[in-house]
């Protein structure tokens, strides 16, 4: 079986800037951290190559964490203000002069 | 056309009186056109039963038709009858065996001049049916929930009361937009004329209802009207008729967009009930909410699935199986240079055994014995001895003279020892 990622691929992963990586969405940046960990298992991905991987990898993978505690947040607070609004316009002594 | 009677008497069709008006009973009774038929004329010989019923002859200039009102029919008709009333009555024929006479039975009253309103309202709708009015394509859908409802009613009695409370009842903050109008009487329909056409150019109406209450087709004429009929029409909004009770049907119901029985069913038919809509719309956030946490937790997941990556977990791995490959191999080349040094020392003690074997002082010592001639030459053969002849013998400890006697006789076979101390003399 060949391997999965040529040369090339892994020089592309490795690559990543950590200004790029802060600039990812969740999706960009879950989808590289699958291929480097697919990369970082495969058989015969030279030391410098996996040390450079890792260090990629932790950075997406915190980017990651990152979006995900900011959408939840975000979605909390949402949450918060709609049930926070609800009872007003609902209530029938204000309304139903 | 007349039938022979003997022609008849053979066949035997001659009816008895009793069949004879059956037939005519069946003929009048189950014709559709005299059925719910209305007739307009005179009341004469009206004569109250003590029963309740009431009988009465129906004439004009040309005929007469005897009327039956039963007790039951009586109590709900609004029209008291009198001797030279002119009414219009609506019945069915019935034929009355035992006198053979047929009358009409009366399910309905109403004054005269009904008439020619029934024929009026009849000549409106063919007209606006014809138009396309009625036309279903026409109608125009209610919004599902309108910003303000227009209503065209009179300001008092039953019918605004009933749809302002179930309005407010299904939906308690909604506006109600009422333009009181005369409707019926003279100036009635320029009023609700005039409601239909300001609420379809207010802004805030959304839907308009255009309401009465019950009464007789008089009552409700207003909206037999063609004005009215067109100013429904003519509305770029949606128009719901509430007139009289679920049984009375004006034109105006024909042009509505939507028709409604009763004016408590018209507000029903406006605005949907607000409590429902609040359920149905938390329904929707609770799921929505859900939903929402599900997507999240399954990219939380995705995440952790990534993250549980051995080498991402434990970087050291990288290492540390090169690490391990590095000492494996040291120990193979270690051990494969121990074996080749194996190799070489035995091989060297080989060659220095068989070295020691070929050392001719070694032979020397075992008893055999080196001889040389006078020139010092080494004498491995018998083909250079001569009888006499003068050789040197060497032992392992010195040497001694030595003379060749006959015989010389050569050895049955030569052994490969003698080659081999030739090559090597010393």
């Amino acid at each position: 079986m060949s391997p999965r990622f040529s040369p090339q691929d892994l020089e592309a992963l490795t690559a990543l800037t950590p200004a790029q990586i802060e600039g990812m969405g969740y999706e960009t940046a879950m989808a590289r951290l699958e291929q480097v960990v697919e990369a970082l298992e495969q058989e015969g991905t030279p030391l410098q190559t996996g040390l450079k991987l890792y260090e990629v990898g932790t950075a997406l993978s915190r980017r990651c964490a990152a979006v995900l505690d900011a959408t939840e947040a975000r979605m909390v607070q949402l949450r918060h203000d709609l049930d926070g609004r609800r009872e007003e316009p609902f209530d029938p002594e204000k309304d139903g002069r | 056309m007349k039938r022979p009677f003997s022609a008849a008497q053979a066949a035997g069709k001659i009816l008895s009186v009793r069949d004879l008006t059956a037939r005519i009973k069946d003929l009048l009774e189950g014709d559709e056109a005299l059925s719910g038929v209305w007739v307009q004329g005179e009341v004469s010989n009206l004569v109250k039963a003590a029963s309740g019923h009431v009988y009465f002859t129906l004439k004009d200039e040309h005929a007469v038709i005897k009327a039956a009102l039963w007790a039951g029919v009586q109590r709900q008709v609004k029209t008291v009858l009198k001797n030279g009333d002119a009414v219009a009555v609506c019945g069915d024929i019935s034929v009355y065996a035992p006198r053979g006479e047929y009358q009409i039975i009366v399910s309905d009253v109403r004054p005269a001049g009904i008439g020619a309103l029934y024929e009026a309202f009849e000549k409106l709708k063919k007209k606006l049916e014809a138009e396309g009015l009625f036309d279903p394509a026409r109608k125009l859908p209610l919004p599902f929930l309108p910003k303000g409802i227009g209503i065209v009613t009179s300001p008092k009695g039953a019918v605004i009361r009933d749809i302002y409370q179930v309005v407010r009842r299904r939906f308690p903050n909604m506006p109600l937009y009422l333009v009181p109008a005369k409707v019926q009487g003279e100036g009635s329909v320029a009023e609700v004329v005039a409601g239909i056409q300001l609420l379809d150019q207010d802004p805030r109406v959304d839907v308009i209802i255009v309401a009465r209450g019950g009464g007789s087709l008089e009552d409700l004429w207003t909206f037999n009207e063609e004005a009215v009929c067109r100013a429904i029409a003519a509305a770029v909004k949606p128009v719901v008729s509430a007139i009289g009770h679920e049984t009375d049907f004006t034109i105006a119901d024909f042009v509505a967009d939507r028709r409604a029985a009763t004016p408590s069913q018209a507000g029903e038919l406006v605005v949907p009930v607000k409590d429902e809509l609040v359920r149905r719309i938390q329904d929707r956030r609770s799921r929505l909410h859900r939903a929402m946490e599900t997507a999240l937790a399954l990219c939380r997941q995705r995440l952790r699935k990534a993250e549980a990556c051995r080498f991402l977990q434990k970087p050291s791995l990288l290492i540390a199986e090169r690490r391990l490959k590095v000492i494996n191999l040291a120990r193979e080349v270690e051990q494969l240079a121990g074996r080749r040094f194996e190799a070489c020392r035995h091989a060297y003690q080989v060659l220095a055994a068989r070295l020691a074997g070929l050392n001719p002082r070694t032979l020397l010592r075992r008893g055999f014995i080196m001889a040389t001639d006078e020139t010092g030459t080494v004498v491995s053969s018998i083909t250079r001895l001569r009888p006499g002849q003068v050789l040197r013998l060497s032992f392992v400890d010195g040497r001694a003279g030595a003379r060749i006697e006959e015989p010389i006789e050569p050895a049955p076979a030569p052994t490969s020892d003698a080659t081999s101390q030739e090559e090597h003399p010393t």
